[in-house]
């Protein structure tokens, strides 16, 4: 393999599991806000099950989106089967509901303190929201970080979804899965040292983040 | 509950003496069947999707008591899969590596047993025109001339190793069309899948195509021609120090193989199913 083949890689792999990792911070705000603050039996059953899909396997998320894009799927005129949109779409299934399920607890917690504080000062609805947030940033940057290793680690939704096209939707563990595949596992123990890098820097940067939060 | 436990110990004992039971002994008496034996066989995932080992089993388990555990995998991983010592034989269709396996000291015996034929598939209205081609080159060129898809396997298996020497008898610089040449690095079945996602051509084996043709959009485009054709060897893994091949087994399995009875019935494989032997006997 080349080195800008490589590079080529690296770059598909971070990009794909960048933009499915932000697109899952926004959208586990509100979710988390909902289902940490929420009170009665629904916000309960879906705490249930937000906490259960946070270990969806990737194989089933990437074979969901699949069957929605496929060309036999509803959304087939999307033309979006083996592109790097919907191997985003897989990972966000998959990352959204673990950044979720570790942020909404925290919430939870904060209810009866920091929530009732704030109530009681008669703060406004998005102040509060604000202040929620922002006292938990740390964990909820953690958070993000560990969607993030868990988008670059995971095979089975972005190589269903993506193809693993050369040059185009291959990323490091599509391409660890091949050299192994073709019997050669020296090219395959190198992709893997690569990754394991990535995963390790991602999350020692996690611990350095939440170590901020015991200061 | 005391009754539960007392039959799942009764039941671990059971099987743990089962275990114990050494090899062979149960033939000993000479009428009860032959020995029970097992060995690992590595081959290609066309074999494998193909149903042909499957279909040979009860015979095999009949006539040498051997049970086949049968690792699928493109024929670049089974070699290496065998170099290594975790197979007792290999079934795979990918000459220049089989020799440089055996050549190596990996392999002894390889034989070539059995062949079938490439075929080219691709969308049904044929966009490229491939009927129109004069020969197996010309329809490869016709493909990416004519801005159609083709998918590759990608992955060194006897197909896309036969995929590259056919690309070898064009003057087309495949790989620098990264638009429409897909290279995907999986297996055949997922190739085929793909190519009949994006509505491209690919390079199959007959075998795997007739097995997974009503869930596809495809249609062979270029069949027969002496350059597609498809051959199949039978290798035994090498003794190596250290590690445990069942060689004599292998060697019954090989055998056994190569024997009439068998190749009576590869040659009658696919007939009923496909109205079409999937494989023919010989090189």
């Amino acid at each position: 393999m080349s080195n800008s083949e490589l590079w080529q890689i690296i770059a598909t792999s971070l990009s794909v599991c960048l933009a499915s990792t932000t697109i899952s911070a926004f959208l586990s705000a509100p979710f988390s806000l909902a289902l940490g603050l929420g009170k009665g039996r629904a916000a309960k059953f879906f705490r249930t099950i937000v906490t259960a899909l946070s270990n969806i396997p990737p194989v089933v998320a990437g074979l969901v989106v699949y069957m929605l894009v496929s060309r036999s799927g509803p959304l087939s005129s999307l033309r979006l089967v083996y592109t790097k949109t919907a191997m985003v779409a897989a990972q966000v299934l998959v990352v959204t509901p673990l950044i979720t399920s570790v942020i909404f607890p925290v919430f939870m917690q904060m209810q009866n303190t920091f929530l009732e504080t704030c109530i009681g000062l008669s703060l406004p609805k998005g102040k509060i929201a604000y202040l929620l947030f922002r006292e938990c940033r740390y964990i909820y940057a953690s958070a993000i970080l560990i969607g993030f290793g868990r988008a670059m680690s995971e095979v089975a939704a972005v190589s269903m979804t993506g193809g693993n096209i050369r040059h185009k939707t291959r990323v490091l563990t599509t391409a660890i899965m091949l050299s192994t595949s073709k019997g050669d596992f020296k090219e395959a123990l190198s992709l893997s040292g690569v990754l394991i890098a990535l995963v390790l820097l991602v999350n020692f940067i996690a611990g350095r983040i939440k170590g901020l939060d015991a200061r | 509950m005391r009754r539960f436990i007392a039959y799942t110990a009764a039941l671990c004992l059971l099987l743990s003496f089962t275990a114990c039971t050494p090899k062979g002994q149960s033939g000993a008496g000479g009428d009860s069947g032959p020995d029970e034996r097992e060995i690992i066989l590595s081959t290609t995932t066309s074999v494998n999707d193909s149903g042909l080992l499957d279909y040979l089993q009860p015979y095999l388990k009949e006539d040498k008591g051997i049970t086949l555990n049968i690792l699928a995998q493109g024929s670049g991983q089974a070699l290496a899969t065998a170099a290594a010592g975790d197979a007792d034989a290999v079934i795979a269709h990918s000459p220049a590596a089989e020799k440089e396996f055996v050549a190596n000291g990996s392999g002894t015996d390889r034989t070539e047993f059995m062949h079938n034929f490439y075929v080219i598939v691709g969308p049904s209205d044929d966009p490229a025109g491939l009927s129109g081609a004069a020969d197996t080159a010309d329809a490869m060129s016709l493909i990416l001339a004519s801005g159609n898809k083709f998918v590759s396997r990608g992955d060194e298996s006897g197909t896309h190793t036969k995929e590259k020497s056919l690309w070898a008898l064009t003057d087309v610089d495949y790989e620098a069309d990264t638009e429409n040449y897909m290279s995907i690095g999986k297996g055949m079945g997922d190739t085929l899948v793909t190519a009949s996602e994006v509505q491209g051509y690919t390079l199959t084996d007959l075998s795997t195509f007739l097995s997974m043709k009503d869930k596809l959009d495809l249609e062979v485009a270029v069949d027969q021609g002496s350059d597609l054709k498809n051959v199949y060897s039978v290798i035994l893994v090498a003794e190596q120090s250290g590690k445990e091949i069942k060689t004599d087994d292998a060697r019954d399995f090989m055998d056994w193989l190569l024997s009439e009875k068998a190749l009576g019935l590869i040659a009658e494989y696919g007939k009923d199913k496909y109205g079409q032997a999937l494989f023919f006997i010989g090189q």
